[in-house]
């Protein structure tokens, strides 16, 4: 039963990441300081999630000049949206999977329906 | 990770995508504005060709300037063909002016009727602030849907 069970993006995993992918998703593309403000971390911290993100080539920054400033703007790359997606569907089958089981607990101890963790990375 | 932490990320993604679609609510003015530039480039068509260039070339400079002013103030840019549900309106908003559009250039030029693209621009006025309106409650809609049912 396991297999049916969609794998989880260890790029995308992380909670700050997910977040950042959610937010990109959803729009063409976003100014680095309203991910960051949305996001709720520090200049640093987004740009090694950043970094994560743009390596797996899921997330591609560019320089834009708006009002004399020069401003770094992300937007998600076609990659990037099918991982968030099929993330979002395994998180869902997750879900489905422990509602349609009498109780979470039985999910924790089921073998059969164990998902496992993926890989963290940092 | 086991299920509650797989609702958690889920409810978490949700939320987010419901602050970008709140955070992307534009005011009144910014629907009629649109349906404004819309019902320029078709009435455009009425003025003789030398004329209907330089309001054509105006109304895409008066486009870019508040596409910059949108993203200014959003911090983010939404295109209006993404895909999702959004793309139907998108697409009945396009047709229901080029269809205009064109009926007002065809009455024009084939039947003489100067007025006819004055006409189709009041027409396609009411049109374009209707639809730009409906894209902003769809793309909410979708951007609002619960954990389990949202579409990535």
């Amino acid at each position: 039963m396991s297999a049916d069970i969609p794998k989880f993006d260890p790029v995308i995993h992380a909670p700050a990441r997910l977040q950042i992918a959610a937010l990109l998703c959803a729009v063409s593309d976003a100014d680095f300081s309203t991910v960051r403000d949305t996001v709720g971390v520090s200049d640093s911290v987004l740009s090694k999630h950043l970094k994560q993100l743009e390596d797996a080539g899921y997330v591609r920054l560019s320089k834009a000049s708006l009002d004399g400033r020069v401003r770094t703007r992300l937007a998600m790359t076609k990659a990037g949206r099918r991982a968030f997606a099929a993330h979002v569907k395994a998180l869902q089958a997750l879900v489905s999977v422990a509602e349609h089981a009498p109780t979470l607990g039985q999910l924790a101890t089921e073998p059969d329906l164990a998902v496992s963790e993926p890989e963290t990375v940092i | 990770m086991d299920a509650v932490d797989a609702l958690r990320a889920l409810e978490q993604t949700e939320a987010t995508r419901r602050h970008v679609a709140q955070r992307a609510i534009c005011p009144l003015h910014w629907h009629v504005a649109f349906g404004l530039l819309m019902s320029t480039l078709i009435a455009a068509q009425a003025a003789p060709p030398l004329a209907t260039c330089i309001l054509v070339l105006l109304t895409m400079v008066l486009m870019i300037i508040m596409l910059r002013a949108m993203r200014r103030r959003l911090g983010f840019f939404v295109n209006g063909w993404r895909r999702g549900r959004t793309l139907r309106v998108t697409v009945a908003v396009l047709v229901y002016c080029e269809l205009l559009h064109w009926t007002g250039i065809w009455l024009k030029l084939g039947q003489h009727m100067v007025w006819a693209p004055l006409v189709a621009a009041a027409l396609a006025f009411p049109g374009a602030v209707y639809g730009s309106y409906i894209w902003q409650r769809v793309y909410l809609a979708e951007m609002s849907e619960g954990p389990r049912t949202m579409a990535p």
